[in-house]
């Protein structure tokens, strides 16, 4: 069966974004089947429908063989002219598999008639559209968080990520959302009890030594977990800074560092193994939530996921993907130690954390792909920033091409 | 220098003494830390400031140094003897304190700590924000993300909504703080960090930023568009 829609010689342009006419939820609806959608078409192209054209126009012209197939399957039906089919599926319950479209490209003449000035195919997004009153492409960049890092840090990894790509990449608009997870580790007396928990406790252990000075200075428990604490930005470094060169306070934050970087690894482990129990073991339901919500509002998926965030990524976007065969998502792996991988991944050799995890005899963990100079400002070789997108060192330059290429299949 | 190895080996000793496990402080046995559940009782290793993939936990010598700008205080080697004459690292520390070179921060037990102008900020942290040699506009930015900071260790980690909100405005902050110092942004983000470390600044505060952290596992938090700056 096959519909062709002859367009008049004098088409009523039709704005992209003002097809949705006032009986419309938004613009988020949907038409159930091409017969509604062929309807919408033709009740639009009705010049009092119309809304006020624009300068630059556009008008579509359609044809389709059929549609609604339910629960996934594959397998495109070939466009009445042998062009490449256009099918987008956003919505299992809706697959609407449009072959051609034709956009015509038009301006408005004076007294308000419009006059085509060109005829080219369609893009996808003109079609999406078109079917489905949906709003402009818009990819949204996932942060998925590694070990160890607070919601105020992995927000601030956010950030960066923005600085580095902005809010427009070629005609797509770029979101940014983070995915937290701060994981429990193992079970306590009062409930299960976090990663950080632990990481505190090793930290408080250590407090006793050097006349107990740090038992009153947790700031340099943050500074430390964020591999900071020799840097003059810091408050640790501030206070190294004051002494000389031969000090205990250097000896001792070092072995703090080391013990705190043990644990690190440690609790790695934990995680890994608890996911390999159980790939639901947390936070499944609701990071599954919004990717899915994000893919009912057409946002395209780039998924970052850094460190113990790889195991989350990959729990999230395989349960997505289960329910959703054909939503636009894509991972990039920053310093996985996940068994299975779902997208490219980059790790240094330099990293610390990883090579510890190694030590052990973990065998998931994949192979290094980066050499690395060390840096004394990044002792881990494990962070997201203080690493991976340190712009002095080589893993910038490869971190960044990664999202970029993810970036290139998903926008318009 | 060798009198500050024999110390350090002291403390060595002593924080073996502490984990019950002298046998492997003196011992050779280099096994990884996560071979060993208690890490603080890993033997001493590498001597290198960089640690390698078994790390250790304790050093035995003097490490290269920071070269970090300003003052030096020298710190005489702490041997018993010497121990007598010099002042305690917490008195040096306290005295540092005292002369504005290092923050002097509330270190009581409260979580909330002293706010006496009620401003949702702690004085300590208030007064700190006003010392640093920033621009008003970017010391707004410090009191923004200072006071969620302050928030979230004063929720109730039970109310979902709360939680959420809270990220909202981290989110705003941390977006605020990035503007007001592009396009040097790594300032602003270091900023964020220093106001973070100093606002868990006690065991009790660490702890219960600790479980605000953890109740807010499996949270989403979209990142703002455009000026988040509070007026």
């Amino acid at each position: 069966l096959l519909f062709a829609v002859k367009v008049q010689a004098q088409p009523v342009c039709v704005a992209s974004r003002d097809i949705c006419g006032p009986d419309t939820e938004g613009c988020k609806r949907v038409f159930p089947d091409i017969p509604s959608a062929f309807a919408e078409w033709k009740r639009f192209a009705e010049p009092t429908v119309a809304k006020t054209p624009k300068e630059a126009c556009l008008g579509l012209y359609v044809s389709y063989e059929r549609t609604l197939l339910q629960g996934g399957g594959s397998g495109f039906v070939g466009g009445s002219q042998g062009q490449v089919p256009l099918a987008r599926y956003r919505r299992s319950e809706y697959l609407l598999m449009a072959n051609v479209v034709t956009a015509l490209e038009c301006k408005v003449a004076e007294g308000g008639d419009s006059v085509i000035t060109k005829t080219r195919q369609a893009t996808y997004n003109e079609a999406d559209v078109f079917f489905g009153c949906i709003p402009p492409p818009n990819i949204t960049i996932g942060f998925f968080n590694g070990v160890g890092k607070t919601r105020q840090t992995a927000i601030d990894s956010l950030d960066r990520l923005k600085s580095e790509y902005g809010e427009q990449y070629k005609n797509t608009a770029l979101k940014y959302e983070l995915f937290y997870n701060q994981t429990a580790c193992r079970d306590g007396w009062l409930g299960k009890v976090s990663c950080l928990e632990d990481l505190a406790e090793v930290f408080e252990q250590r407090t006793i030594e050097l006349e107990g000075v740090f038992a009153k200075r947790w700031e340099t428990y943050w500074d430390l977990l964020a591999g900071r604490y020799r840097s003059e930005e810091s408050i640790s470094g501030q206070l190294l800074g004051l002494f000389s060169t031969d000090n205990p306070l250097l000896q001792w934050l070092i072995a703090a560092d080391n013990a705190l970087s043990n644990a690190l690894a440690a609790s790695f482990l934990k995680i890994i193994t608890l996911f390999a129990e159980n790939p639901t073991y947390e936070n499944r339901q609701q990071h599954l939530d919004r990717l899915t919500a994000l893919d009912d509002n057409y946002s395209r998926l780039v998924l970052v996921a850094h460190s113990q965030g790889n195991l989350f990524v990959n729990s999230a976007y395989d349960a997505l993907k289960a329910t959703r065969p054909f939503a636009s998502a894509t991972v990039v792996h920053v310093a996985p130690a996940s068994p299975t991988l779902r997208g490219k991944y980059i790790l240094a050799d330099i990293d610390l954390v990883i090579n510890a995890l190694r030590a052990t005899g973990t065998t998931s963990v994949p192979g290094n792909n980066i050499e690395m100079p060390k840096s004394l400002r990044d002792r881990s070789g494990h962070g997201f920033e203080a690493t991976y997108l340190d712009k002095a060192r080589e893993a910038y330059a490869r971190t960044k091409d990664f999202i970029k290429e993810n970036l290139d299949r998903l926008a318009d | 220098l060798k009198g500050v190895v024999m110390v350090f080996k002291n403390q060595i000793f002593i924080s073996c003494l502490l984990a019950s496990s002298l046998v492997a402080c003196s011992g050779g046995d280099k096994s990884s830390a996560l071979e060993n559940p208690n890490p603080a009782a890993t033997p001493a290793a590498s001597d290198s400031t960089m640690p390698t993939t078994t790390l250790p936990t304790t050093q035995t010598q003097t490490q290269t140094t920071p070269t970090t700008p300003g003052s030096t205080t020298t710190l005489p080697a702490t041997t018993p003897t010497n121990a007598v004459a010099a002042p305690s690292l917490a008195v040096q520390i306290a005295t540092l304190e005292a002369s504005g070179k290092l923050p002097k921060l509330d270190r009581s037990s409260d979580i909330k700590g002293p706010d006496t102008n009620n401003n949702g900020i702690r004085d300590d942290i208030d007064a700190w924000i006003a010392a640093q040699p920033i621009t008003e506009v970017q010391k707004k930015a410090a009191q923004q993300i200072a006071k969620v900071q302050q928030a979230t260790t004063l929720v109730d980690l039970n109310d979902k909504a709360a939680l959420q909100t809270l990220g909202d405005r981290t989110a705003a902050a941390v977006v605020c703080l990035s503007r007001v110092f592009a396009p040097d942004q790594q300032a602003g983000s270091d900023l964020g960090a220093k106001l973070e470390a100093i606002s868990a600044n006690t065991k009790e505060r660490a702890m219960q930023y600790i479980k605000y952290n953890r109740a807010s596992s499996g949270s989403t938090t979209s990142l703002p568009s455009g000026n988040t700056c509070e007026p």
